[in-house]
């Protein structure tokens, strides 16, 4: 295994992620193709710290930290997603929108 | 090892704790319910005095051995700033939520993380700490602008939410993708290992990557579109907050990595932020115009002077650096002074439209002569402290030979000052439907004046100021 088949897979990852965010409609699929764009970043983390970095770890301790911090975001973003469905009944985000973008 | 060095933080963290566990005991209803509540608030103004105490006191180093936490006079300047925009916040949040009957603990102890996030992301030298402090920042700004729970408020949050995740899952894969080319996610070492010439074709990648992510916190064009849902649902406190603290974090960091890590590659990123640049100034400031809504027209505002900034960014040099951070000082003091009057006033009459502002010099002549005031500086008419601002920005600029950039930047505070007299006609040239007088308590009116009496002698007095800012840019070159 090289590192490029790693880079192509998080690649792949992160463009799905980001074919989510602009397709779906859902707020609650939206956030997770985000997490599937960070996983992306997370796959890139790891795969350069065995293959750059391989002694200091550094690409390692940054994905735990990511880890931690989506699910914080996460909890924050379903917090408020839920909010929003009780004020308006759905989490479709083009009915969420009484304020023109 | 050096604990003490994170002596400000750790006040600030205590003080969010103290604040959560003290609404447990306090009166939750009865007479001296809304006292209780103010309680909260002075909690917090001294948890926030003391931490500017133990900035003072913060000598230069390194807190964990690596540079993940560097204490040095450009993050002391930064943590000033952002302790005295938590005070003014705080102070403006007392009367505005006076009358919201749950949750002051949490909205307290949010604001607080928040800004002990802002005093990291300033001392961040270190591309994980940086991103741990950004993204504390984030979520607890998420949290504060959905705060009121009202519909605008969810929406605004919705958005800035999903945005801002999006934009920060991008910033990660910028930062994964320098990390990879050079094997070290400090930023120093990047700074040493760009400028050996040895670059990787993927370099450009990673550099767009991580200017989208931050293009987002400062709230640049093409990335400004949470602004104004997320400034005109928020609590007027909050929306103050995310002007003014929020925006300057953000260029902190912005200039530590693109200044310290990436000045090397200059030449691969100044002509996309010129772009970014010019844009961010003609679009935010022809956008302003036709708003209605006085807390939606401060937003584009806002955007316009994200550009403004920018500027300082693309000279690159110790002056164009402390021109940017003389001009956040000014600029956030200014932003604070015009949204203070907005919550004191939409707290009272119950509407952010500008017409809703008609007659206001009759009904409170105080509050007006300071929205006036403060919107000239914002504006950058002398003699206040937004003229002195854009003067050494755009002075620079031409020095550094960015003429172009000067000029565009003149001509587009130039129409800033037409929106910004719309709002000073409605208070000032049109009659009044509900003559009824404005009070407000006496600590906002002492707070208000000092903003004024700030403006004024930064304007009038701008050396001390601007030599201290040149004083805190480090030697990165």
């Amino acid at each position: 295994m090289c590192l490029t088949n790693y880079l192509i897979l998080s690649a792949i990852f992160f463009c799905l992620g980001i074919y989510g965010v602009l397709v779906r409609r859902n707020a609650v699929m939206i956030l997770l193709s985000i997490e599937l764009m960070l996983n992306a970043a997370n796959i890139n983390f790891v795969a350069f710290s065995k293959y750059v970095d391989p002694n200091m770890l550094t690409g390692h301790i940054f994905t735990i930290f990511v880890i931690a911090i989506e699910a914080a975001e996460v909890a924050v973003g379903l917090a408020i997603i839920l909010s929003a469905y009780r004020h308006m009944k759905s989490i479709n985000v083009e009915d969420i929108n009484l304020m023109k973008w | 090892m050096n604990y003490t060095l994170l002596t400000p933080e750790i006040i600030v963290c205590c003080t969010a704790l103290l604040v959560l566990v003290a609404d447990l005991f306090i009166a939750q209803e009865g007479k001296n319910v809304k006292n209780a509540r103010k309680l909260l608030g002075w909690i917090a103004i001294a948890g926030l005095i003391a931490g500017m105490f133990a900035v003072y006191n913060t000598p230069d180093g390194l807190a964990f051995g690596n540079r993940s936490f560097v204490s040095d006079a450009f993050s002391r300047y930064f943590k000033y700033l952002f302790l005295g925009i938590g005070i003014l916040v705080i102070v403006s949040s007392m009367d505005y939520l006076a009358d919201q009957t749950t949750h002051h603990g949490e909205y307290y102890f949010v604001l607080l993380l928040v800004i002990m996030g802002t005093m990291f992301m300033a001392s961040a030298g270190e591309l994980i700490s940086l991103y741990v402090s950004l993204e504390m920042l984030s979520v607890g700004s998420y949290v504060l602008v959905a705060y009121l729970r009202t519909r605008q408020g969810i929406e605004g949050g919705i958005k800035y939410l999903l945005f801002g995740a999006f934009c920060s899952a991008v910033l990660l894969y910028g930062i994964g993708i320098i990390y990879g080319l050079t094997g070290t996610t400090e930023i120093k070492g990047i700074g040493e290992f760009l400028s050996q010439g040895d670059k990787g074709c993927a370099l450009p990648l990673g550099l767009a990557f991580i200017l989208a992510g931050f293009g987002f916190k400062i709230a640049c064009i093409p990335f400004h579109f949470w602004v104004p849902e997320a400034y005109e649902g928020a609590p007027t406190p909050i929306t103050a907050f995310l002007a003014s603290a929020s925006k300057a974090a953000s260029f902190a960091v912005f200039m530590r990595v693109f200044i310290e890590g990436f000045s090397g590659i200059k030449q691969e990123w100044t002509m996309a932020l010129i772009v970014l640049c010019i844009l961010t100034m003609a679009i935010g400031n022809l956008s302003a115009i036709p708003q209605a809504n006085i807390k939606r027209l401060l937003a584009y505002s806002s955007i316009g002077h994200a550009g403004y900034l920018l500027i300082g960014l693309i000279i690159g040099t110790a002056n164009g650096l402390s021109a940017v951070m003389f001009y956040l000082l000014v600029y956030a003091l200014a932003t604070l002074g015009i949204f203070m009057v907005i919550a004191i006033i939409s707290k009272r009459t119950g509407t952010d439209e500008i017409e809703g502002y008609e007659g206001m010099s009759k009904r409170s002549p105080f509050l007006s002569l300071c929205m006036l005031i403060c919107l000239a500086s914002l504006a950058g008419l002398p003699p206040l402290a937004g003229f002195m601002g854009k003067f050494y920005l755009f002075a620079y600029a031409v020095q550094a030979g960015y003429v172009y950039l000067a000029v565009i930047g003149f001509i587009f505070s130039t129409i800033s000052v037409y929106y910004y007299f719309r709002i000073l006609k409605s208070m000032y040239f049109m009659e009044a439907k509900d003559e009824s007088i404005i009070s407000f308590s006496p600590l906002l009116r002492v707070v208000l004046i000092l903003v004024i009496v700030g403006l004024f002698l930064i304007g009038i007095l701008p050396q001390s100021f601007i030599s201290s800012a040149i004083e805190s840019v480090p030697k990165w070159y």
